[in-house]
């Protein structure tokens, strides 16, 4: 049976959890390199060796690898992304049953804090490295990690609000997910910060600095938490390891509501969106509204045979990264296409944006057949592209093109 | 103003012999049947469209409500074909009721009317498409039962109508020969039609053809007022030339890089010849 994998790449630490079990593996996302031979470590090992004058440590190697850095050890100098990629098939070779090997990885999910720009491409990389097909992985946010460990739970957890609070040595973070029943599909909607508070967790080594970390997420709780009816908050994170240091924080979130303690939160949100994506029938069927989600329908309206049909390009809540669409038109006695967006939410109302066909031939109405095509090359970024067909042999397509940009 | 939905096109295209065209699509088939409804009626096979509209384009329901449509209660092939050709122009989608009808109209004139005009109509339209082959057949079509109804006619006043008509004719044969650049083959026509019934047309043609010369005789029937508004109009002519697409095509050809250039130009050249050799 194909294997669903999770994995959160952090900064500091990276956690694999594999779909159905237990416990999830965590270790530093650092890498060590023997100092006379080729040879790797990650994680622990990794710390050992360096400690023991055996090899070399790279650290911070997502960062690194975001930004295209290089590291040089016993004079050959390496990419960083190919530091994350040996780290990458390491910490997923640990997790994988004895005897099973990568190629039997059905469904990969990588989340990042955030996933856009060099970070998103990073762990991209570091993933396909892995030689599996592209349609096995995907990138995701922490947010749409946090929704998929949240739905995959008791619905109690997010009958109203549910948040998470996620501290670690990058920061403080805060999540929240709820369900908007009243829209034309069910959506779950989800939206995560990091907040200014956040602090060295060096300081919870003393009983002063445990007391100012205490004192710092009750003001935060209480801010953020303020008129709002919640089901459940998570917490997660290497610093909420020990809650005994934040006593006030703790009794304030065990007000009628549950509180829940998880680590590796994320990666086994990962894989319980990779779980879901080995199933014929998704055990979501909600519309995922975050950062890594398209907020809104992208449509035109067209003529289908006689019949005016609104033609779907793009549907709120699927992974933008994922959502492609093409489809040929012949303009009626028009020299524009109107897109129509229409956001998922109850907030926004829906808006139409032109674009007008400049430079294409000058033809007998009907006889230029256009090819259109939306990507979406970041999150709520919409990529168009109309291309000149022509009318087959009759009139043969010219260069003619137009690119434009909208933001959703 | 609408935004039509086209299908995918076809893998393997329908051929239009007589446009010379392969039409991969519905919406080229509508082109076709619309702006040549002449041709379309005298090319198109009806179970041959059918079958393409079936299993190169998946139309099946399209397909069997036009066999319906075909079979109606059309008196002849030809008005069966007609009412199937409107019918997939109006079920298509791709052009009103109020259009769809008006080419039906025209296809009925065309039906109605004598061999002679749908020949000549026929010529002309081809001629406009540049098959200058077909154009002249159907020309040579026209001259030949023109001929006959002269050589038949009762009255003298009806034979003299008829051979200005021949001349009109040949004067047309002579365009299209003038179009591959056979002026030898044009001039020949140009007497035809001076032997047929001497006119201002064929006059008017040589001239502009630059065959005349002062003391030849040619020129007879020209006034220096007409010359000088042919010498004018060849000279709109040619302005008018030097805008047409097929100038404008062979002028992006002869812009582009060395072997893009080759292979544009070579296949304007190979269009022509395929014309010319074709032409008796």
């Amino acid at each position: 049976m194909a294997t669903a994998i999770g994995i959160d790449l952090c900064g500091d630490d990276t956690t694999v959890h594999i779909s159905g079990s237990e416990e999830a593996f965590t270790l530093p996302t650092v890498i060590c390199r023997e100092r006379e031979t080729e040879r790797f470590s990650v994680g622990e090992e990794a710390y050992r060796r360096t400690l023991d004058g055996e090899g070399v440590l790279v650290d911070k190697l997502l960062r690194l690898a975001e930004r295209g850095g290089t590291a040089t050890i016993g004079g050959t100098c390496y990419k960083a992304q190919e530091l994350l990629n040996l780290f990458l098939r390491e910490a997923v070779s640990r997790v994988l049953p004895e005897g099973s090997d990568v190629s039997e990885i059905g469904a990969l999910t990588v989340s990042v804090t955030a996933p856009k720009g060099g970070a998103r491409e990073a762990a991209l990389t570091a993933a396909r490295s892995l030689g599996l097909p592209a349609d096995r992985i995907r990138v995701i946010g922490h947010t749409e990690a946090m929704m998929y460990y949240i739905l995959s739970g008791e619905q109690a957890f997010y009958h109203n609000t549910a948040a998470l609070y996620h501290l670690t040595e990058e920061g403080l973070f805060y999540y929240e997910m709820q369900l908007l029943r009243g829209v034309r599909r069910v959506s779950a909607a989800g939206d995560g910060m990091a907040l200014d508070e956040g602090f060295n967790l060096d300081i919870l080594k003393t009983e002063a600095g445990r007391k100012l970390g205490d004192s710092i997420l009750v003001s935060c709780a209480g801010k953020l938490m303020a008129r709002k009816n919640y089901s459940a908050v998570f917490l997660t994170g290497k610093g909420f390891a020990d809650m005994d240091c934040f006593p006030q924080f703790r009794s304030f979130l065990c007000r009628r509501r549950r509180v829940l303690s998880e680590t590796g939160l994320f990666a086994r949100g990962a894989s319980a969106a990779s779980a879901d994506r080995l199933r014929g029938k998704t055990a979501y069927p909600y519309v995922f509204l975050c950062e890594s989600r398209l907020p809104a329908d992208i449509s035109i309206s067209v003529m289908n045979r006689k019949r005016e049909e609104q033609l779907l390009l793009a549907e709120a809540g699927q992974p933008w990264e994922e959502s492609t669409a093409q489809a040929e038109l012949l303009p009626c006695r028009q020299d524009y296409i109107d897109i129509d967006i229409t956001p998922a939410n109850r907030t926004e109302q829906k808006r139409t944006v032109r674009v007008p066909l400049r430079g294409f031939p000058k033809r007998p109405d009907r006889c230029t057949k256009i090819a259109l095509s939306v990507s979406f090359p970041q999150a709520g970024t919409l990529r168009l592209c109309v291309k000149d067909r022509g009318l087959g042999e009759i009139f043969p397509a010219s260069d003619a093109c137009v690119y434009e940009e909208i933001e959703i | 103003m609408s935004l039509l939905l086209c299908q995918k096109d076809a893998e393997n295209p329908f051929y239009s012999e007589t446009l010379d065209l392969r039409l991969w699509s519905l919406q080229e088939l509508c082109y076709v049947i619309y702006n040549h409804p002449l041709l379309a009626l005298r090319d198109f096979d009806g179970n041959e469209l059918l079958l393409f509209l079936r299993k190169e384009l998946g139309l099946s329901a399209l397909s069997d409500r036009l066999a319906q449509a075909g079979k109606g209660n059309a008196a002849s092939p030809e008005e069966a074909g007609a009412a199937l050709l409107t019918a997939l122009l109006r079920e298509s989608g791709f052009y009103t009721p109020a259009e769809a009808e008006a080419c039906r109209s025209r296809m009925e004139a065309y039906q109605n009317g004598a061999p002679e005009d749908r020949e000549h109509a026929e010529g002309l339209s081809l001629f406009r498409l540049e098959r200058y082959r077909l154009s002249e057949e159907s020309f040579r079509r026209e001259l030949a039962i023109v001929s006959e109804q002269a050589r038949r006619a009762r009255s003298g006043k009806e034979r003299d109508a008829l051979l200005v008509r021949k001349a009109d004719i040949c004067c047309s044969l002579a365009a299209v020969r003038v179009r591959l650049f056979d002026e030898a083959g044009a001039l020949r026509l140009l007497a035809e039609a001076d032997e047929a019934a001497p006119g201002e047309r064929a006059a008017r043609f040589r001239y502009l053809l630059g065959k005349t010369a002062p003391d030849d005789g040619a020129e007879a029937g020209l006034t220096d007022e007409e010359k000088k508004s042919l010498s004018g109009q060849k000279e709109t002519a040619r302005q008018q030339a030097l805008l047409s697409p097929r100038y404008r095509e062979a002028e992006t050809a002869a812009a582009l890089p060395q072997g893009k250039r080759e292979e544009a130009l070579g296949a304007m050249l190979r269009q022509w010849k395929k014309e010319y050799r074709r032409m008796k």
